[in-house]
């Protein structure tokens, strides 16, 4: 089995950690502090008492949302659907963190009272909930909304990766029906409507578009078939990961319905055109850097 | 649009999800609304026929306001968080307190201004005092045409009297209510109660007698009619007032969810009813329905539309203190009942505090009331929220009624309705013209 993360691009953002610009950077499904030597020790030391930092604080947040069906409610569904650049973002809660120009994620080090990441607003001490309803500390609940509010403003592509990583990990869970599984499939079918649905109405135009989605097994044959006026795509939950993450929905006109690859270098697409036709196979190879 | 392939079992969760997808995807700006989402129209919906639970149902309200306003230039994800942080664990509903309610109409000058008392309320825990305040630089006018701009505090900031009885109470208080530069209508609050017995009261110094007599009314309470929830969902929903939205802007997407959901046939003949009521519903209390086809709806739309657009109300005011018990969750108390020749206000008191009226709300399961009336000659009126403020325990505001009360009504029931349950408030009208006829109650 290949590793779900091949051929999908490095990502990275700069961040503001203490009195210095750090970079963070996802990498072969995992994210690193790329100016931190040792994160477990600073880990160990903050806990100890000492002086938080944001890098770690990121990598720990990341951790911690690594399978949460949320990201996949929030984040983007594709190129039509940007989250707003809003000074706001990421700015809900006592502890803000405001989005930075150019991935540059802003705070500094400092342990705050939720305990989010270490990280608050440069300039700002109490955000919008000095005008809000809110009373007392945030609700655990708040504070993880607010903690993936921020990952997902982070920036240079990891919102993306961010998705791919949770997209990954419930595939992996698809496979073995359980409670938890159970209660998460309406929510995995709506994340795969929602990013097949923007990437068809990138594709073929929204207007009058009617389409239907099945959520197939991974064996199974993807389809996508036009009928008394409905498009019927058939694509299994791993479509997220294959496909979408790789940003290949659309390529050369056509539609993406599976990617392959054995080696992360050579990619075999099938695809169908515009008239619905007959799959196409489109082979894809990428340079061994 | 996305349909979920037909399956056998409804899968209301998986419903809303895909509708959630749909409206975070739809075209232009119309979805992008981060407040009040659609979304919650058909959660609701759902939920009010038992396809899914209060709590999965917030979920995904939570999950879509949340996703929405993070893609709104014009809202911002705190709107989602203050609509959920206003939002609290349902409360078993508490009776209001018992209240000694005096009407007044008694002018207090000083340097500042004017104070028009209008009516005392003691109760064991508040005391509140009704007015009207004119500072002095401003002409007096009429209450009708009078801009209404200000809330809370601003030109009024120094109108915190101090109060007593006539069992040596003092107490300061504060002044709330709403007005532009001529008037403000509110509430003093003593900070402290003042005795619910006292023979008066004095307001800085001035001695105010209180010996009037609240006008006379019967209160019952009644079970509504057994219904389909679906069909008692809809027209439910037709008659909830929204203070910020008006009526909703279409049921479509709660009547093909209801249809999805197994609980409305889609040849139910309720659907083109209340179909046609919401196109006859005018968009403001105060246009004439839209509708040629009114005569053809059904009890109590179509004696409501009908009237609508009239200006021939009566005038008067009458004070109330009509103090219902728990009913369907709700305690309600009608303060005031004012007619005027293009509708009628009302001032009440509700607990618990009614969701579903702030601009934020996302509340799948909002705890409303509707506030019906209907005359002696067979008329109907329905309220819409004028004004309020509260908290989580109990709210005060003003229920405007439309449309215009018969010139002829000598009897007026005032329905305030819940889900299963209403209170009947029944009041002579004593202002009715001599000669007609009251049919319940005949001379």
């Amino acid at each position: 089995v290949n590793a779900w993360w091949l051929g999908l691009s490095p990502a990275q953002a700069t961040i503001t950690c203490g009195e210095h610009h750090h970079r963070v950077r996802w990498e072969a499904g995992s994210l690193r502090a790329l100016d931190h030597v040792d994160p477990e020790g600073e880990r160990t030391l903050a806990a100890l008492g000492g002086q938080r930092c944001a890098c770690v604080d990121v990598l720990d947040a990341w951790e911690r949302h690594q399978d949460d069906l949320r990201v996949l409610v929030l984040a983007s569904r594709g190129r039509r659907d940007q989250l707003a650049p809003n000074e706001e973002l990421g700015a809900v809660g006592p502890q803000v963190v405001q989005r930075a120009p150019a991935g540059v994620f802003r705070g500094r080090q400092r342990r705050t009272g939720a305990g989010f990441m270490g990280i608050t607003a440069v300039g700002s001490s109490s955000g919008w909930t000095a005008y809000g309803p809110m009373r007392g500390r945030p609700s655990r609940r708040a504070q993880a909304e607010n903690e993936l509010i921020a990952l997902l403003g982070l920036g240079g592509g990891l919102q993306e990766r961010l998705v791919a990583t949770v997209a990954a990990a419930w595939r992996q869970r698809l496979g073995h029906a359980d409670r938890a599984l159970a209660r998460a499939r309406p929510q995995l079918r709506a994340a795969l409507h929602g990013r097949v649905f923007a990437a068809l109405g990138d594709w073929l135009g929204t207007s009058g578009l009617e389409s239907e989605l099945r959520m197939i097994g991974d064996r199974d044959e993807p389809k996508l078939i036009s009928g008394y006026g409905v498009v019927r795509a058939e694509l299994p939950f791993g479509w997220l990961v294959e496909v979408w993450a790789r940003d290949l929905g659309t390529i050369w006109g056509r539609f993406c319905l599976a990617a392959t690859t054995t080696d992360g270098l050579s990619w075999r697409l099938t695809t169908v055109g515009p008239d619905l036709g007959p799959p196409a196979v489109i082979t894809v190879q990428l340079p061994d850097l | 649009m996305w349909h979920a392939p037909a399956v056998a079992r409804f899968d209301a969760e998986l419903y809303l999800r895909l509708a959630g997808e749909e409206m975070l995807l739809g075209p232009g700006d119309q979805g992008r609304r981060p407040w009040n989402p659609p979304l919650s129209e058909i959660a609701s919906a759902l939920l009010a026929v038992g396809a899914i639970s209060a709590t999965k149902a917030q979920a995904v309200l939570d999950d879509y306001s949340l996703a929405e306003a993070l893609r709104s230039e014009h809202g911002s994800p705190h709107h989602m968080a203050i609509g959920r942080a206003s939002r609290s664990p349902r409360r078993k509903a508490k009776a209001l307190k018992p209240r000694r309610v005096v009407p007044c109409d008694r002018m207090i000058e000083n340097a500042q201004g004017t104070m028009q008392i209008r009516r005392v309320v003691l109760a064991e825990d508040s005391t509140t005092i009704a007015l009207t305040w004119r500072p002095t630089t401003s002409p007096r006018r009429s209450r009708r045409g009078r801009s209404r701009f200000m809330f809370g505090s601003g030109l009024t900031s120094s109108l915190s009297p101090t109060l007593a009885d006539d069992r040596g109470t003092t107490a300061s208080s504060n002044f709330e209510g709403g007005g532009s530069e001529e008037e403000w209508d509110g509430h003093l609050t003593a900070h402290l109660p003042l005795a619910p017995g006292t023979a008066w009261i004095e307001i800085d110094g001035n001695r105010i007698e209180l010996t009037g007599q609240p006008w006379p009314c019967e209160i019952s309470i009644e079970p509504l009619a057994e219904a389909a929830p679906a069909h008692r969902y809809l027209w439910r929903r037709l008659s909830v007032p929204t203070h910020f939205h008006g009526p909703p802007e279409s049921l479509e997407p709660s009547i093909d969810a209801l249809i999805a959901a197994g609980a409305l046939p889609p040849d139910d003949p309720v659907i083109d009813d209340v179909r046609s009521v919401l196109e006859a519903m005018p968009q403001h209390p105060g246009m004439s329905a839209s509708s040629r086809a009114v005569r053809s709806l059904p009890q109590p739309w179509r004696s409501l539309l009908l009237r609508q657009g009239k200006l021939d109300g009566p005038e008067g005011t009458i004070t109330l203190g009509a103090l219902t018990p728990v009913f369907d969750g709700f305690s309600a108390a009608v303060m005031t009942l004012e007619s005027q020749p293009e509708g009628m206000a009302m001032e009440v008191d509700v607990t618990p505090g009614i969701e579903g009226h702030g601009p934020f709300n996302t509340s799948a399961n909002p705890r409303q009331l509707a506030w019906w009336a209907a005359d002696d000659r067979g008329n109907h009126y329905l309220g819409q929220i004028g004004g309020w403020s509260g908290s989580d325990d109990q709210m005060r505001g003003e229920i405007n009624l439309w449309p215009a009360l018969h010139p002829k009504a000598r009897r007026l029931q005032i329905m305030p309705t819940g889900d299963t349950a209403r209170a009947v408030i029944s009041v002579q009208l004593p202002w009715a013209p001599a000669g007609s006829v009251d049919k319940d109650h005949p001379k």
